[in-house]
C-alpha cells in the first residue's frame, strides 16, 4: 500500500521507532496523557463553570493565573500526542475519531485565542460575585462543550478500525 | 470468591459491557471525564493549599469540592460497570489492587483537607491564619497519589 511521503517519514522517525520498539512506552505516555488533560480540561473547566456562574465568589483574574498550567498540560499532550501518532501514523491518518478530534481542537483553540483577545483584558473587573459578560459566557460554554467532545473522540480513536490503537 | 466474581462477569449487564459497540467506549469515556473533574479540580485545591496562587481565596472554593464528589460519583458507578465487564482478572491484579489504594488515599485526603483547611478558610483569607507546612505536606501528598492513579489505572489495561 502507497503511503503519503510526510506520512512514511514521520512512521521511520526516530520517535515512531522508540514508540513501536520500547513496549512500555506506549501506555506511560497514555498515562502522561491523561495527566496533562486533566490539567487542561480541568482548570479550563473551572475557570468556564466560574464565568457560567457556578462557584461565582472566586475571582476570575486570580484563576486566571492558573493558565500556564492548563498549557503545561497541552504541551505535555502535543509530545505525547505526536508519539502515539509516530507509532502508526497510517492507522491514524484515516480514522474518523481522530480527524475529528484534531478539527475540534483547531476549533476549541481558537475559540480559545477569540477569549484571550476580548475577554481576558477585562477579567480583572470579575472579581468575587460579578457576574461576567455574556459573550464571556458563551464563549465558556462553547470552550466546555468542546472539551467534553474532544475526551470522546480521543477515547474513540481506540475502539475504531483495526482495533491496533 | 472466584465463583463470585464470574457469576458478575456472566451477567447480561457483563455481556453488554463487553460486547456492545457503544457501552464500553461510553463508560471508558465517561471514567476520562470523572477523572478530569476529581483530580482536576483537586490539583487546584491542592496547589492553592501549597500556594499556587495566594491571591485565590479560599472560602469560594469550598463550592469546587462539589465538583470533586460529582465527578467521584460518575466515576465509582463507572468503574463498577468496567469491573463487572472482567472482575475476575481485576480483582487478581495487583496493580488494579493498587490503584484502588491510591484512589481511597487521595479521597481520604481530600475528605481530611477539605474538612480542616476549608474550615480556617475565612482566617486564612484574612491574613489572619497560616497553612501549616503539614497540611502542605498532605497536599503534595495528594497530588502524588493522584498521579499514581492514574497510571496505574492506565497500565491495569495492558496485563
Amino acid at each position: 500500500m502507497h503511503h503519503a511521503p510526510i506520512l512514511v517519514w514521520i512512521h521511520d522517525s526516530p520517535l515512531g521507532v522508540v514508540m513501536r520498539d520500547v513496549t512500555w512506552l506506549f501506555p506511560t505516555f497514555q498515562a502522561i496523557h491523561l495527566v496533562g488533560m486533566t490539567l487542561l480540561v480541568g482548570v479550563i473547566g473551572v475557570i468556564d463553570l466560574r464565568i457560567l456562574g457556578f462557584a461565582k465568589g472566586l475571582p476570575v483574574a486570580a484563576l486566571h493565573r492558573l493558565i500556564p498550567l492548563a498549557l503545561a498540560g497541552f504541551a505535555v499532550n502535543v509530545v505525547t500526542g505526536l508519539g502515539f501518532f509516530a507509532s502508526e501514523p497510517y492507522s491514524f491518518a484515516v480514522v474518523w475519531a481522530f480527524r475529528i478530534k484534531m478539527l475540534l481542537l483547531l476549533l476549541a483553540g481558537l475559540n480559545a485565542l477569540w477569549f484571550s483577545i476580548s475577554i481576558s483584558p477585562h477579567v480583572h473587573g470579575w472579581v468575587g460575585g460579578v457576574d461576567a459578560s455574556r459573550l464571556a459566557k458563551v464563549l465558556s460554554l462553547l470552550s466546555l462543550m468542546f472539551w467534553v467532545c474532544i475526551v470522546f473522540a480521543g477515547r474513540f480513536i481506540a475502539f475504531e478500525g483495526t482495533g491496533s490503537l | 470468591m472466584n465463583t463470585l466474581l464470574q457469576t458478575i462477569q456472566d451477567t447480561s449487564f457483563a455481556d453488554w459491557v463487553r460486547v456492545s459497540e457503544w457501552g464500553y467506549p461510553i463508560v471508558l469515556t465517561l471514567h476520562s471525564l470523572g477523572l478530569a473533574l476529581v483530580v482536576g479540580v483537586l490539583f487546584i485545591i491542592d496547589l492553592r493549599i501549597i500556594g499556587i496562587p495566594r491571591s485565590l481565596p479560599l472560602v469560594p472554593m469550598r463550592q469546587l469540592m462539589r465538583l470533586v464528589w460529582l465527578g467521584f460519583t460518575v466515576n465509582l458507578l463507572t468503574g463498577l460497570t468496567l469491573f463487572t465487564a472482567d472482575a475476575v482478572k481485576f480483582y487478581h491484579s495487583p496493580t488494579f489492587r493498587f490503584k484502588l489504594l491510591a484512589v481511597v488515599s487521595g479521597v481520604t485526603l481530600a475528605a481530611i483537607l477539605n474538612s480542616i483547611v476549608f474550615k480556617a478558610a475565612p482566617d486564612i483569607d484574612s491574613g489572619a491564619a497560616r497553612i501549616s507546612p503539614a497540611f502542605k505536606g498532605m497536599a503534595i501528598l495528594s497530588i502524588l497519589v493522584w498521579l499514581a492513579a492514574i497510571s496505574l489505572g492506565r497500565y491495569v489495561a495492558y496485563e
